[in-house]
């Protein structure tokens, strides 16, 4: 029973790993399809990335899908969501590429300089790093829930989380 | 036969790696890399002459020679620090500080299995003690090679082999070292042969890497900057980067 139990997990995980892994595969794909050379790191500043900002709060709002389920049949609700999914990991997968050449672009002017601190640039690595893992846990989470309902995950778990912080309050103060 | 065969081998190739620095006159380019070299070739000889003239020697001439060895091989390391990383002052600080703390934090290692040895020293102590200073060797090696790869420091073909060729040895030592500290004089013949192979791997490594002088190819070179100024410019572009994420989370 154990075995079967070991056995389902593992399977599970890496079937789990297998899909991830092609989502995401797809959505660098596109990214590297779409955006030719390397992204430019100023344009964070540009009018078009402000424009950008407003789409991408639309991708991960869910207006549109209860716009689209009231509207729609199920075939093209599911095909909404299916896109938007899609969207959303493209986007991260955008980002994470930006921060990449961030980083590549600050070694190759940091290796130059004189006066470098390494204790800066470990700092700097570690806040990479951060980044990196919060592209990864985003991704994961989109590609298991979708893109509308990642914020009203987060909003549940801020909730759960502010709830346990009250009841230690309560514990400490009797 | 096998054994002479290897040890032959080996002085023979080491006298070709000293005789093409000379004849290419590229000894000073690397005079730490090519003394080590000097110092392991008459080491060799005093071995070999020991071991026929002198058998019962051997075994002390031969952990003395070794230990003196180990401690020149890390010039080997920092040879490739001072070379690899002339042009990139600030990375050097940063490579330097990576080796002594690798060298503070296996040191520690490396006292506690001499400790160990107080109570009496056997054979296979000796064996570990070596190999955690081998491993001292590998930290340094390893922390130096990704520096260089992270900054993306140009090597030349030269200063490449020699640390690959030390990296190879040293990793086959270490792992050598292990199992004869694990399995005891059960192993020796044969951990003896494979440590006096991976040398004469290393060897034939430098010596296709070394047979000429090779420089760094020259790169444009942009004007450095000031260092806070970069980390500044990084620190805002990252921090766009956490603002783009976080807006699309409560």
């Amino acid at each position: 029973m154990e075995y079967l139990l070991v056995s389902t997990a593992v399977a599970g995980t890496v079937l789990f790993v297998a899909f991830f892994l092609r989502s995401a595969r797809e959505a660098r794909e596109v990214c590297q399809g779409s955006g030719g050379a390397e992204p430019e790191t100023g344009e964070f500043w540009n009018d078009r990335a402000r424009s950008a900002a407003a789409a991408v709060s639309g991708i991960f709002s869910s207006e549109d899908e209860r716009f689209v389920s009231n509207e729609a049949g199920k075939q093209v609700s599911g095909l909404f969501r299916r896109e938007r999914k899609k969207l959303a990991l493209r986007w991260i997968e955008r980002q994470k590429r930006e921060a990449a050449a961030v980083m590549s672009r600050h070694r190759e002017e940091a290796r130059l300089a004189t006066d470098l601190q390494p204790a800066n640039e470990v700092k700097l690595f570690f806040r990479y790093v951060r980044l990196r893992l919060t592209f990864g846990f985003l991704a994961v989470s989109v590609w298991l829930v979708g893109p509308q309902r990642l914020r009203g995950l987060a909003e549940k778990a801020n909730a759960v989380f502010h709830g346990m912080r009250n009841v230690k309050t309560l514990r400490g103060d009797n | 036969m096998l054994d002479y065969s290897i040890w032959f081998a080996t002085i023979l190739l080491e006298l070709i790696v000293i005789g093409r620095s000379l004849r290419g006159g590229f000894f000073h380019r690397y005079p730490v890399f090519y003394s080590y070299i000097s110092f392991v070739f008459l080491q060799s000889l005093a071995r070999f002459t020991v071991y026929h003239l002198k058998p019962d020697w051997y075994s002390s001439v031969y952990w003395f020679t070794e230990y003196v060895a180990i401690i020149a091989g890390c010039s080997v390391v920092f040879e490739f620090c001072r070379l690899g990383l002339k042009e990139y002052p600030g990375v050097g600080k940063m490579a330097r500080l990576g080796l002594i703390a690798a060298f503070l934090f296996t040191f520690s290692k490396v006292l506690f299995t001499a400790a160990q040895g107080a109570d009496g020293w056997t054979p296979a102590l000796t064996f570990l003690l070596e190999r955690d200073v081998r491993f001292v060797q590998i930290a340094a090696t390893a922390i130096l090679v990704a520096i260089v790869f992270v900054y993306r420091i140009p090597i030349s073909r030269n200063l490449k082999g020699i640390i690959l060729g030390y990296g190879f040895y040293l990793g086959t030592v270490v792992a050598n070292l292990t199992f004869l500290g694990w399995f005891g004089s059960r192993v020796q013949a044969a951990a003896s042969r494979i440590q006096a192979s991976s040398y004469m791997v290393t060897l034939l490594v430098w010596t296709v890497a070394l047979w000429s002088y090779q420089s760094v190819a020259k790169q444009a070179v942009a004007e450095p900057r000031s260092y806070s100024a970069i980390c500044q410019e990084t620190n805002e572009q990252l921090a766009q980067s956490k603002n783009a994420v976080e807006s699309i989370l409560p």
